[in-house]
């Protein structure tokens, strides 16, 4: 049940809800494809996602799938290196790939007229890649290179260090980007072995949003995936995988750095939790702006950090609520954690004001407006919300939950899922100096 | 709440609104008061927002150098409060909208943005002339913020592409205030005071130097008058130039190495004195480096050097979009700096010498061409390409005359903007990682201890 004032939203100039302005259809051999139409801008957007992931990936070839992901640019029975780009630049239209933990996706954004070569292009890669071993080893020094990008930020070590202690067992504690040594031994055959098993229409979900009209939208992927060969993909199942923590995990980290970092995390439930979104309300009431709990003790009251934020991090599985702080100084770091644990403790125990409840709640319905701005955006919500949820409705019907969040719903989570014995600190501070 | 801006805002004062209605084909307005406020106005009915960014034609370039980083100061404390609200009572009111704001400056520009429900957009303009006209500076969020910008300045130096670049901008910009981060950096910012941000904004901050633009669910008719009310009775001001930096053009390229034994690849920038955003050879000169170090996957640098080599993830070049004249930079992050310094020396010299061919400039053409429509498809689109014409000069009719300029931009102006403003061998470049001289063979420069 959508409150008045999502009603009275949806019923603005948007015209009708967006359900209205979405369809789907799903080919014989297994593509689902999802269309969004909005014909205010000649553009459309072209997103095709696949299963396959981080997650899926084990000790010895993390970051595979985000090897691949390069690969699929370079070569097919028809395209050879660099055609992809060539042809696309040519045309004006913006693309990209990218690997996540759930999913690896591509997107074209382009001119309405000549959208069609986006799903051209894209069924060759769905099932026409080769990948010879001369441009393998070129490509997988690319990779190596973006991989020590990510050695010389000291952040990003940090996140890499607490994801690892965070999750003892489940695949979250393996970075996107592979592990450097899992990097370095990268093979093609590994290559073309995850491209057979994860690159099919089965797997995959095909986003189309802009300026399109249904049946042709039916009648071009018909045309251009109807052909390709499903094979039906059984993807493992870590829901449930990762232990229930029996105490606090800690790791600090020196390294040159200017500014400390306080990471504070703690498990939150994944979807299959009735109350997994109050999380993300919960986030937001301690960690969002200048007026969330955090900010003004940490920054405004005792001014011991410059800046706080906070995020409940779920898509699929159980995941994190993160809070991220910048101490002024590392001797603050404990006076830092007892404010937070304070102000942990005090969700627990006092009903949060209606106020803050509201503020949470408008944002929300805010965002679901302004996040309709650009196609491609809408197409990203669709696509991710499709594949880790099996329900592209299920971004919209988040919405809806968090409008019925009560007091009572976040006093209960806090104190089930925000305790010491689940917290996970990181902590980055600069090397210490040695004596002369 | 919106009566809390009751007491802020000032009478309505009748002014001449010099408008110049829409003669193109889209929806979009520029109108000017009397003042010389500018007011653009693009009306798109798809969803019920808007989008607002109020820009003061004046960033950190007039900043004095030794206090580098009052003009982003000046914009980072216009949301902290006014003369008659706190900054926690404006936190208050806008997150309790759902809106997103910021605010900030750059080189050329300060500025205010603030996306919001259309229902709110009455609140909205409130709240935007009331932080331009009337900030506080109060002096503990003064100090807050200060803190804040040092702690930014700080961290800057744990990123070596900051590094790389802030030693780069020294080295080529020697006293000019390009030489330091738009913020300033931790020897300028303490020496900022309360006082400064309000000689800035006394200054800067008048309507013949500023112009707002609206996007959304708005009506170009309602817009023009609720801004006027608001900021018609607003007095004009002396607006200044700032001082362009001197081109340097060192006999030989100057190199700078920072040792760092402790990172797995070496970060490196070089270039030299560019162009001005309002040079004629502007576009010319943005399809050239779009060819010589574009798109990573397809420009010539990243053929040869990601493409071909595998030496690098990320490989490009640029001209800085300023007023005044910035910089040409090509940068890399690679474990094998030698081989890739050698390839793209080689691409800027023969891009110099040689030129780009006809069938590059036709993929650059229809590059630029096909997808200025995808950069303001979306509100936060239009809003930037709005801000840029008219921060710019570009004119009104840049969303539909941009493409025609494109496409009319000849092989031979593109290869005379190659010949004229690239110059090899004439670097400044800065090189950080796990390496010496006897590692890089760069031959004939000019080595900066």
């Amino acid at each position: 049940m959508m409150s008045l004032i999502l009603l009275f939203l949806l019923s603005n100039s948007l015209s009708e809800p967006i359900e209205s302005r979405i369809f789907e259809f799903k080919l014989k051999n297994g593509l689902e494809v999802i269309g969004y139409v909005d014909s205010s801008a000649p553009v459309v957007s072209v997103n095709i996602y696949y299963r396959v992931g981080s997650y899926d990936e084990q000790t010895g070839h993390t970051g595979i799938s985000h090897m691949l992901e390069h690969m699929t640019f370079k070569h097919t029975d028809i395209y050879k290196p660099g055609d992809f780009d060539r042809i696309l630049d040519s045309v004006g239209a913006f693309n990209n790939g990218f690997t996540s933990t759930y999913y690896t996706g591509y997107y074209e954004e382009i001119a309405r007229d000549r959208w069609e070569l986006a799903l051209k292009l894209e069924a060759a890669r769905m099932a026409r890649c080769i990948f010879p071993d001369s441009e393998f080893e070129s490509e997988h020094q690319v990779v190596a290179e973006e991989r020590r990008l990510w050695d010389n930020r000291p952040t990003s070590t940090l996140w890499e260090q607490f994801e690892a202690i965070a999750n003892l067992v489940h695949p979250h504690r393996n970075p996107t980007i592979g592990w450097s040594d899992d990097v370095a031994n990268y093979t093609v055959e590994k290559v073309r072995e995850w491209y057979q098993r994860y690159y099919n229409p089965a797997n995959a979900v095909l986003v189309i949003a802009g300026d399109i009209r249904p049946a042709e939208v039916r009648a071009k992927v018909e045309r251009y995936f109807g052909k390709v060969k499903g094979r039906p993909v059984k993807r493992a199942d870590y829901y449930n995988i990762e232990p229930e923590p029996a105490g606090e995990r800690r790791v600090t980290i020196r390294k040159r750095v200017s500014v400390p970092t306080l990471l504070i995390g703690f498990p939150t439930p994944g979807i299959r939790d009735s109350l997994y979104i109050i999380g993300d309300v919960i986030a937001s009431i301690l960690g969002a702006g200048r007026n969330s709990r955090l900010y003004r003790a940490l920054v405004l009251d005792s001014a011991l950090a410059t800046s706080v934020s906070a995020w409940n991090s779920v898509e699929k599985d159980p995941g994190l609520m993160y809070f991220m702080i910048t101490p002024k100084s590392e001797t603050l770091i404990p006076r830092i954690e007892r404010i937070v644990y304070q102000e942990l403790e005090r969700i627990k125990n006092e009903p949060v004001t209606e106020r803050e409840l509201t503020r949470v709640k408008n944002r929300v319905i805010a965002d679901y407006i302004f996040e309709r701005d650009d196609v491609s955006g809408i197409a990203y919500l669709l696509a991710t919300s499709h594949i880790t949820t099996g329900n592209w409705r299920t971004f919209i019907n988040q919405i809806a939950q968090v409008e019925q969040a009560t007091p009572e719903q976040i006093m209960r989570f806090a104190e089930k899922y925000l305790t010491e014995n689940r917290r996970i600190v990181g902590i980055l501070v600069p090397e210490k100096k040695e004596p002369k | 709440m919106k009566n809390n801006f009751a007491l802020v805002i000032l009478p309505f004062a009748s002014c001449i609104l010099m408008s110049a209605n829409s003669l193109l084909s889209l929806p979009l307005y520029r109108d000017t008061l009397d003042n010389g406020l500018v007011i653009l106005t693009y009306e798109d009915h798809r969803l019920p927002m808007v989008d607002i960014s109020f820009t003061c034609r004046a960033g950190a370039a007039f900043d004095p150098v030794e206090k580098a980083g009052i003009a982003s100061l000046c914009a980072q404390m216009l949301l902290r409060g006014t003369k008659s609200i706190s900054a926690d009572s404006l936190a208050s009111i806008l997150d309790f909208l759902g809106a997103r704001y910021y605010s900030g400056a750059d080189f050329d520009h300060s500025y205010v943005y603030l996306r919001l429900l259309a229902k709110d957009l009455s609140t909205g303009l409130d709240i935007i002339a009331d932080i331009v006209l009337n900030p506080a500076f109060p002096k503990p969020e003064f100090d807050r913020a200060r803190e804040e910008a040092l702690t930014a300045a700080r961290r800057s130096y744990d990123n070596p592409s900051a590094v790389v670049s802030m030693e780069f901008d020294r080295l080529l910009f020697g006293n000019h205030r390009y030489a330091l981060p738009v913020r300033g950096d931790t020897n300028t910012i303490p020496k900022i005071t309360i006082d400064d941000l309000h000689q800035f904004h006394q200054k800067q901050f008048v309507p013949n130097n500023c112009f707002i633009v609206v996007v959304g669910d708005v009506e170009h008719e309602t817009i023009k008058d609720e801004v006027a009310r608001r900021f018609g009775f607003w007095q004009r001001g002396m607006v200044e130039s700032a001082v362009a930096p001197a081109p340097i053009l060192p006999e030989k390229t100057k190199v700078k190495i920072i040792t760092r034994n402790d990172m797995n690849q070496t970060y490196i920038q070089f270039g030299h004195s560019g162009i001005s955003a309002l040079n004629t050879d502007l576009i010319p000169v943005r399809l050239m480096s779009y060819i010589l170090g574009g798109p990573p996957l397809s420009s010539r640098m990243g053929l040869a050097v990601r493409e071909y080599a595998g030496l690098a993830y990320d490989v490009r070049c640029w001209f800085d979009r300023r007023l005044l004249p910035g910089a040409f930079r090509a940068t890399v992050q690679t474990a094998k700096p030698k081989e890739a310094i050698a390839k793209m020396f080689g691409e800027v010299r023969k891009m110099h010498e040689s030129g780009a061919t006809p069938q590059e400039l036709l993929k650059a053409h229809n590059y630029f061409t096909g997808s200025f429509p995808l950069t303001y498809s979306s509100n936060q689109g239009k809003l930037d390409q709005l801000d840029n014409l008219e921060l710019y000069g570009y004119g009104i009719d840049w969303l539909e005359t941009f493409p025609e300029k494109v496409r009319a931009t000849t092989l031979e102006q593109v290869n005379k903007a190659a010949k004229e403003h690239l110059k090899p061998d004439h670097y400044i470049m800065v090189i950080m990682g796990n390496v010496t001289k006897e590692d890089l063979s760069l031959g004939d420069v000019e080595w900066i201890e």
